[in-house]
């Protein structure tokens, strides 16, 4: 062995000017190879001189990477997969598949195993894939000719490569344009498939996303009587507890002794009505409950006892052995002011101060007369949403009444001893009410106000020419999954170094894509790569006091 | 004569022996940018292909050092190429089969010596077992003590391999035959082999007047014994180096202007900082009216 391993090594220095076919020992001596790459030649010294020493250095130096350049790759043909090229679809179906690279490399598409052409390349170029065109194994040169180039740039399989190599794992940018800003914000786009979002179309059905809620919508409309049931039963408690308050004392204690009796007076085995509801989630009864509970709750008081018995219990909870704290009973019951009129549409009447009580759970004895008070609030209002009717200024949801109710807080100064400085057309920058905290009045004296292009970049004009992100980026992990990438760590687009740098809009409108993953530009320059990024800083709000 | 390779526009060199030629011979440093074969899961050292820029390109044409071919010629196909490369592999494997048997051979007769070894320890185990057997029944004797005594100073000689028992083990060997197919190695080719002689193509560049200078700035640095890489890490145009740059820290970054071309001071400033804050001297290339190349050097110095 170590003959032909040296016989193998002289030849290596021999010049060799035309292709490497090499020979049954050439290619047994591959066996040992040195698998270690010299580190970068150590300090270099300032300039040449003539010396021996420096001369010895480089020669050294050069016959080593003669010997390194001059390598083949050689491999068992067990190790090695197989592929064919299809020049047509421009992709690479593998054949034989071996090794592990099929993990995070790879697509399979009606039961066959693709390669895009930057993969097979690499695949090539790491020695653990043989590609065939027309029963012929392709030379690296040649798959360099004919799989890139047109489809995928060289800079693009460069950068591919370098990434690749160091051990990140690369797939296609997958474009997230069919997902919502706020779905991708929410990471949304990580659990449904891209082929499922694209089939449905228009991702405008939000709908489609709660498709609990649409359940609930059917069931409400068509059925009328297993809804009344689930209220007897819900209703009871609340009820039950009402009743107790009259009569018996404020402890916990007692309070489950009673539940007690109450669920003893359910007869067993009344759930065959219920089970087609059963498959409704808990969340959807609940939402039902809050919505129904407020009209019905009269009625229950008079079906009385008859209801309790028809009604069902198909709770799993078993509440007589948990005994629930009192936890509301003796909290301080807040009052909520009337909201203001003027703001509300047309149609909304408010009656009572609302009470609230602050407890975190109004899980009180109290409970059931304070629904009932809620719900008389609720059940008559009958909102005018169609805000175009109405010439008012009127908030149609909360967000929209918080907004009104801070503006009228501002406009309104009359109350203060300051108004008539708002009285000429130069008024101060900060009014009293913005006296919150430091904060808020610094961001009132800010006149040239931040703004995140990211989210504002209607304004700028439109990029002057079109360029897509090359790969999402992965790091080196075992439990990625092809078939679920999740959200990359990175994405990268391609540039050539000769290209003009990208303007602005470009920019922006990139990283709104990529948003909110990191985006990184790869600037190639003749087989030299480097990484820049374009982020958005946030100038520090340094206050003292 | 050198080959080049055109290929999607870059200029590759594929062969191992011309690419070194190109360093050592006419200091044609280019970039490597494939995946080296030995080691091929990192980035500090890559392998073949070796890109060149589009100056070196230039440069080896004019000076008659290489020529240019099409890269992007498809492989011979038909059926008798890929007969050639069946019989070729099979070929192959056998030769390799062969030679893993020499292989064995030989370290069979480099450890006859530990096999007769082996052999001779088993033999008297068997023996001491036998003799074990024995006195289980009888009583120990003398002539055993005297045996065993003989046993020792027997081991000091070396066992051997007698002529028949060599020549049984070799017979062995040969009987095997059956190698398993997966285990045979191949080869993965880097560079295509070509046996019919190419047409070289034509090579436009350089094609805008930057480039003219560009071109025109290498070759007269390179002329004077430069070693020069590609300068966009550094801001210009190219990196000059005074030796290998393997050895060496390159002196000047050399940014190409037209003669014609305004400069403004603030690009001056801007220059002599890029220059001074890597130690580097920026050199202004420029061509005069008669064609030839003006340098002009930037340093930063301070007045106290």
């Amino acid at each position: 062995m170590m003959d032909s391993y040296d016989i193998a090594e002289e030849e290596d220095y021999s010049p060799r000017m035309k292709a490497a076919h090499l020979s049954a020992q050439e290619l047994l001596a591959h066996r040992n190879l040195d698998r270690t790459v010299p580190p970068r030649g150590g300090t270099k010294d300032y300039a040449p001189d003539g010396s021996l020493e420096q001369e010895e250095k480089l020669q050294g130096m050069y016959s080593l990477y003669r010997r390194m350049l001059a390598e083949e790759r050689v491999n068992k043909i067990g190790n090695l997969s197989k592929a064919i090229w299809l020049e047509d679809q421009g992709l690479a179906e593998v054949t034989v598949d071996k090794g592990k690279f099929w993990h995070h490399i790879g697509h399979s598409n009606e039961g066959k195993k693709y390669l895009y052409p930057e993969e097979a390349v690499f695949l090539m170029e790491t020695n653990a894939i043989e590609v065939y065109w027309n029963k012929l194994p392709l030379a690296i040169q040649q798959a360099y000719a004919m799989m890139l180039g047109n489809r995928v740039s060289m800079e693009q399989y460069q950068v591919y490569a370098h990434l690749s190599r160091l051990g990140y794992i690369l797939i296609r940018h997958q474009s997230r344009e069919h997902f919502s800003w706020y779905e991708r914000q929410i990471q949304l786009d990580e659990y449904i498939p891209l082929k499922q979002r694209i089939k449905e179309g228009s991702s405008a059905q939000v709908r489609d996303w709660f498709p609990s809620n649409q359940h609930e919508e059917q069931t409400t409309s068509t059925s009328g009587e297993p809804d009344k049931t689930e209220e007897v039963h819900r209703d009871n408690p609340a009820r039950q507890k009402s009743k107790e308050v009259k009569s018996a004392s404020d402890s916990p204690v007692e309070h489950s002794t009673s539940n007690q009796t109450s669920r003893d007076s359910l007869p067993k085995g009344q759930t065959s009505r219920m089970e087609g509801r059963i498959e409704q989630s808990v969340e959807d009864e609940q939402m039902e409950i809050e919505c129904n509970r407020k009209d019905k709750t009269e009625k229950q008081e008079e079906k009385g006892v008859d209801s309790l018995v028809t009604s069902s219990y198909e709770c799993k909870w078993d509440f007589t052995n948990i005994s629930i704290p009192n936890v509301g009973q003796d909290c301080d019951v807040s009052e909520i002011p009337i909201p203001c009129a003027e703001l509300l549409p047309t149609g909304v009447q408010v009656n009572n101060v609302l009470k609230i009580n602050t407890g975190a759970f109004s899980l009180n004895t109290k409970r059931g007369r304070k629904g009932k008070s809620n719900s008389e609030h609720l059940s008559k209002i009958v909102p005018n949403l169609r805000a175009e009717d109405d010439p008012r200024k009127v908030s149609r949801n909360w967000m929209e009444f918080k907004k009104l109710c801070g503006a009228k807080r501002e406009m309104d100064m009359s109350d203060s001893p300051v108004a008539h400085l708002w009285q000429g057309e130069v008024t101060p920058l900060v009014r009293p009410s913005d006296a919150t905290d430091m904060g808020a009045i610094l961001s009132r004296l800010q006149v040239i106000q931040n703004i995140s292009l990211e989210k504002e970049c209607c304004s700028l004009p439109k990029p002057d020419r079109s360029l897509d992100i090359a790969y999402d980026v992965f790091l080196p992990d075992s439990h990625f999954k092809k078939s679920k990438p999740g959200r990359p760590n990175l994405r990268v687009c391609v540039q050539r170094f000769s290209e003009p740098a990208p303007d602005l809009a470009l920019i922006v409108q990139l990283n709104q894509r990529s948003s909110p993953v990191p985006l990184l530009w790869a600037v190639v320059d003749n087989g030299d790569i480097s990484f820049y990024s374009f982020t958005e800083a946030d100038l520090p709000t340094d206050y003292h006091m | 004569m050198i080959d080049l390779y055109l290929c999607h526009g870059h200029v590759y060199v594929w062969n191992a022996s011309a690419a070194c030629d190109l360093r050592e011979r006419h200091r044609i440093v280019g970039t490597f940018v494939g995946a080296l074969p030995r080691l091929p899961r990192q980035n500090v050292r890559l392998g073949r292909p070796l890109q060149l820029m589009p100056e070196e390109t230039t440069l080896l044409l004019n000076k008659g050092m290489a020529r240019l071919l099409d890269g992007n010629i498809p492989p011979k196909t038909g059926e008798d190429a890929a007969q050639a490369i069946t019989e070729h592999r099979q070929q192959s494997f056998r030769e390799q089969a062969e030679i893993c048997k020499s292989d064995r051979k030989r370290k069979l007769h480099e450890m006859a010596s530990v096999i007769a070894k082996g052999r001779a320890a088993k033999r008297k185990k068997l023996a001491q077992k036998e003799k074990a057997d024995d006195e289980s029944s009888s009583s120990v004797s003398t002539s055993d003590v005297i045996s065993s005594l003989l046993d020792q100073h027997g081991e000091e000689e070396e066992p051997r391999l007698s002529v028949e028992e060599m020549e049984e083990l070799e017979a062995k060997l040969e009987k095997t035959t059956g190698y398993n197919e997966q285990a045979f190695l191949v080869q993965i080719m880097t560079e295509q082999d070509s046996e019919e002689t190419q047409e070289t193509i034509p090579w436009n560049y350089p094609t805008t007047d930057t480039e003219a200078l560009r071109c025109r700035v290498f070759q007269d640095l390179w002329e004077k014994g430069y070693f020069l890489t590609s300068g966009g890490k550094f801001g210009g145009d190219f990196l000059v180096y005074p030796g290998d740059p393997f050895r060496y820290h390159s002196f000047y970054i050399a940014v190409c202007r037209p003669r014609t071309e305004n400069m403004e001071a603030l690009d001056i400033v801007r220059l002599g900082r890029l220059g001074s804050n890597v130690k580097k001297t920026v050199l202004l290339c420029s061509e005069s009216e008669d064609g030839e190349i003006n340098y002009t050097s930037l340093q930063w110095t301070g007045m106290n």
